[in-house]
């Protein structure tokens, strides 16, 4: 499974060759809670930020390989970065920092929320799965299916550890 | 000491210079051009900049810095000439003490301008050999960079070298566009810059171009420092002129800011412009204008590393 930032920077090249970017940032479809595509920053003078969807990506690695580029506005996840996730009582979760998704179908599954760095660091980063979660205009809502299943990113040894998420 | 400094200054100046030709060694990589033969072919042209450096520009800062007292003492007579049309609506000793301050002020900062660039004109002079040997640890840092980058990740135990060289990967992705996007945008204010005063026909083009471009390193503050000496010398001719300087380079700021920057950095520094005025205040501060310099690259790198442990470590 990746997490937005494995995309961070990540060189876009055509087919052929040619460079047409980096990645700035994922878009989303929270409606379909998918991943549609990848906002870039093009080298192009002219275009200022054009996006790369799904379809259109062949592979990636150290760079992505796409077939084409397109235009047009979508959600992009800086806009749904940072924002407060609450519950059905009105308490608030914590802000949202990253989305979980997998490798092949770009699906969301969960969303990644910080609950302040101490928080963090003494109880985790608590996953909220994505079908659990609605998208308001300032705030997102949480509403709990199962209150005994608690899912949790808790901070873990890196230094000799090797694989893991992404 | 002084040795460690020195090579140390040597080192860090050609991971800079061969660090920002990375991306056109990679332009010439892509178009089938051998390592060895783009590296020699960057550092060649780096060279022959440099030479023509010191034999066009140099000398004629030289010139223009001997015209510099004629230029000085012209500024003292036109805020005299302020003065004097000030007098008849106050006569107050206030106004006569803030001019008073203005020309030692001015008379001072030139001063200290002029010892600085001549006590550094006389340390390169110190360590000219040293310089000389720049381009040779730049070319093999061109080509031999994995290398050398490999032979450095070994000074670190082997638990903790995987992790590293993850966030050395990003740093070197944010780091190496943020340094050759600066050069970019310097060599383009500089000569937009040149372009200006030589159109409107204004003192040491030269010396204020490379001035007002070196400044622009530095956000939001560098262009005024970098704008104020152009405008003082217009207003040498006349106010209007001057008037013209600050509008020019005020658009030169606005193109450089909204379309150049925004396509040449690629938005990749994504920082705040709160946290960029917080770092230049403190760069300031540490490390006055070596330090304004420098706050935002360092900035970046702490932020990628907080980032990257932010992302690993859970």
């Amino acid at each position: 499974m990746f997490r937005s930032r494995y995309f961070y920077l990540m060189e876009v090249v055509f087919i052929r060759g040619k460079r047409a970017g980096f990645i700035k940032e994922p878009l989303i479809n929270f409606h379909k809670r998918e991943i549609i595509g990848f906002k870039i920053s093009s080298y192009d003078f002219i275009q200022k930020s054009i996006n790369v969807m799904k379809e259109d990506i062949i592979s990636f690695e150290e760079n992505m390989v796409v077939k084409n580029t397109s235009g047009g506005e979508h959600l992009s996840f800086k806009e749904l970065h940072g924002m407060d996730i609450i519950d059905i009582s009105g308490n608030m979760v914590g802000m949202l920092e990253d989305v979980l998704f997998f490798e092949n179908s770009f699906k969301i599954v969960a969303v990644i929320v910080s609950s302040g760095l101490i928080n963090n660091f003494l109880h985790g980063k608590r996953i909220l799965l994505i079908e659990e979660l609605l998208l308001g205009d300032r705030n997102i809502l949480w509403v709990k299916n199962n209150e005994n299943i608690k899912f949790a990113s808790m901070p873990h040894k890196v230094i000799g550890k090797e694989g893991g998420c992404h | 000491m002084a040795a460690i400094k020195e090579l140390t200054f040597l080192l860090i100046i050609s991971f800079i210079i061969s660090y920002s030709m990375k991306p056109i060694l990679n332009i010439l990589l892509n178009l089938g051009v051998n390592k060895k033969i783009s590296s020699v072919l960057i550092i060649s042209i780096i060279i022959l900049l440099l030479v023509s450096c010191i034999t066009l520009i140099i000398p004629s800062i030289l010139k223009e810095s001997v015209s510099f007292q004629r230029g000085i003492n012209d500024l003292e007579t036109l805020i005299d000439s302020l003065y004097m049309k000030l007098k008849p609506i106050s006569e107050n000793k206030a106004i006569y003490t803030a001019l008073n301050n203005i020309n030692d002020k001015i008379n001072g900062t030139v001063v200290n301008l002029m010892e600085s660039i001549f006590q550094f004109t006389m340390n390169i002079g110190g360590f000219l050999i040293s310089i000389a040997v720049i381009p040779i640890i730049s070319y093999y840092f061109l080509v031999d960079g994995q290398i050398i980058g490999n032979k450095f990740f070994n000074v670190f135990p082997v638990k903790c070298r995987k992790l590293i060289k993850r966030i050395w990967v990003d740093i070197d992705r944010v780091l190496g566009k943020y340094i050759a996007s600066q050069f970019y945008l310097c060599l383009i204010i500089g000569v937009l810059t040149f372009i200006v005063l030589m159109l409107l026909k204004i003192q040491f083009p030269i010396f204020l171009s490379l001035l007002n471009a070196f400044m622009n390193i530095i956000p939001y503050f560098g262009p005024i420092f970098g704008a104020i000496p152009c405008v003082l010398t217009a207003m040498l001719i006349s106010p209007k002129i001057a008037l013209w300087t600050a509008f020019w380079l005020y658009l030169i700021q606005q193109m450089e800011g909204n379309i150049l920057s925004p396509k040449i950095t690629g938005d990749s520094i994504n920082m705040h412009p709160l946290v960029v005025i917080i770092l230049l205040i403190i760069g300031g501060k540490i490390g006055g204008f070596c330090g304004m310099i420098l706050a935002i690259p360092i900035g970046v790198i702490l932020f990628v590393i907080y980032e990257d442990i932010n992302y690993y470590i859970f």
